[in-house]
């Protein structure tokens, strides 16, 4: 998904720390909020679906997935809210309604990356070979144990990258800065997210391998 | 101007915040890491048999089974114990899966549910429901602070000494199953040798 991509002259006239497009018309961005969230809620119930047996409350997994679906977006909305607080500090106002709606968007580049993991499992061979480099190269759950590192970092692929460069250039434009600055930041924030998740992992697991 | 040094120190004090966390975190998972755990011992005094295995015979698939496969064979070369919590959906569906391959596979081996993380023994209904051919309840909490074990349905594989051989990650879905089955099926080669 291309975050310069725009609607039409109206919806984007710059105003002060006004310069981010809007990702859609702001009546159409609680319906595209819920639809992602909706397709979140697919995809983490796909994925409890068989992990749990088949005697299992149904309910259960369906509140499991709305919850991390919801997740989600509560974290898109945190992430928002940092980057407007951080491009604040430096006297540059993005718009946080504006920002929330372009990451819950690039989002969908992770649920691309989730989906394609699991049809990447479901075919190994040359096609999991071929989508690992769009998944990441440690995303694939081929080995024999599975440890804290490779579940923070194995999704590094190019929808990964992909995510990062859109997520910095968003910010660019709302900032009216070359991309640099917010790539820097991104990528600092994304390493820094990484590096705990890689640590809590180990912590929740122990000696035990992560499936 | 002013705002903007307060904007600043807040700033700061949140960035310390998250740098004081991060340290603090990483402490935390370098001594984690670094302890050095006991190796489980499926003969560990603090496991109280609840349900012994039958003598020489991995369960009721193998007993089916052995005449056309296994016939004569030694009795199970290993014992998987997954590590069963009884609220725990995800542990019992290990379990399952844990069956199955052992069933598909053919494998020698012994499956065990060790009843983890409860601190009262498990009643005769819970014991009931725990399909396995051997049960033993972790009475002391071993697996977890002394082993440093922490996930629900994994495969603790003991060999016949009871020495701990290598862990398998639990069995949550078709993937980590097949997975599960190279394994099981290396040791019907073992076993068959």
């Amino acid at each position: 998904m291309s975050p310069t991509g725009v609607l039409g002259a109206a919806a984007f006239a710059p105003a002060r720390g006004q310069g981010m497009p809007r990702a859609f018309h702001p009546a159409w961005s609680p319906l595209w909020i819920a639809f992602v969230g909706y397709q979140w809620w697919v995809e983490i119930g796909q994925q409890l679906a068989g992990a749990l047996p088949a005697e299992a409350a149904p309910v259960r997994p369906q509140v499991a997935a709305a919850i991390g679906a919801a997740g989600h977006i509560a974290g898109n909305a945190v992430e928002a809210l940092f980057y407007v607080g951080w491009w604040r500090a430096r006297g540059v106002r993005l718009g946080f309604a504006r920002l929330f709606e372009w990451l819950v968007s690039i989002s969908l580049l992770d649920l691309l990356a989730s989906g394609l993991t699991r049809v990447a499992e479901a075919h190994p061979g040359w096609m999991a070979s071929a989508l690992e480099v769009f998944v990441g190269l440690g995303a694939l759950r081929t080995g024999e144990t599975g440890s804290g590192f490779r579940a923070a970092f194995g999704t590094v692929g190019l929808l990964c990258v992909a995510r990062l460069v859109a997520t910095a250039a968003i910010q660019a434009r709302g900032a009216e800065r070359a991309l640099a600055a917010p790539l820097r930041l991104t990528i600092a924030v994304w390493l820094l997210a990484r590096l705990a998740n890689w640590w809590l992992y180990d912590l929740a697991r122990g000696m035990s391998p992560l499936p | 101007m002013s705002s903007e040094r307060r904007m600043s120190l807040a700033e700061r004090a949140g960035w310390g915040l998250v740098a004081v966390a991060l340290v603090a975190l990483g402490t935390l998972w370098h001594f984690d890491r670094t302890r050095v755990w006991e190796s489980p011992r499926w003969d560990d005094a603090g496991l109280v048999e609840l349900r012994a295995a039958e003598p020489a015979v991995a369960g009721p698939e193998r007993a089916a089974s052995a005449a056309s496969h296994d016939a004569g064979a030694p009795g199970p070369i290993e014992t998987w114990a997954v590590a069963v919590n009884p609220r725990c959906e995800l542990c019992r569906a290990s379990l399952a899966r844990g069956l199955d391959v052992r069933r598909v596979a053919r494998s020698p081996v012994r499956l065990a549910a060790l009843v983890v993380d409860t601190k009262r023994r498990p009643s005769s209904a819970t014991v009931a429901t725990l399909t396995a051919d051997e049960l033993r309840w972790d009475s002391t909490g071993a697996w977890r602070h002394r082993w440093g074990h922490r996930l629900y349905g994994e495969l603790l594989c003991f060999d016949r000494e009871g020495r701990f051989v290598r862990t398998i990650a639990p069995l949550t879905d078709s993937l980590a199953a097949r997975r599960a089955l190279r394994t099981a099926a290396s040791l019907s080669r073992e076993g068959g040798s």
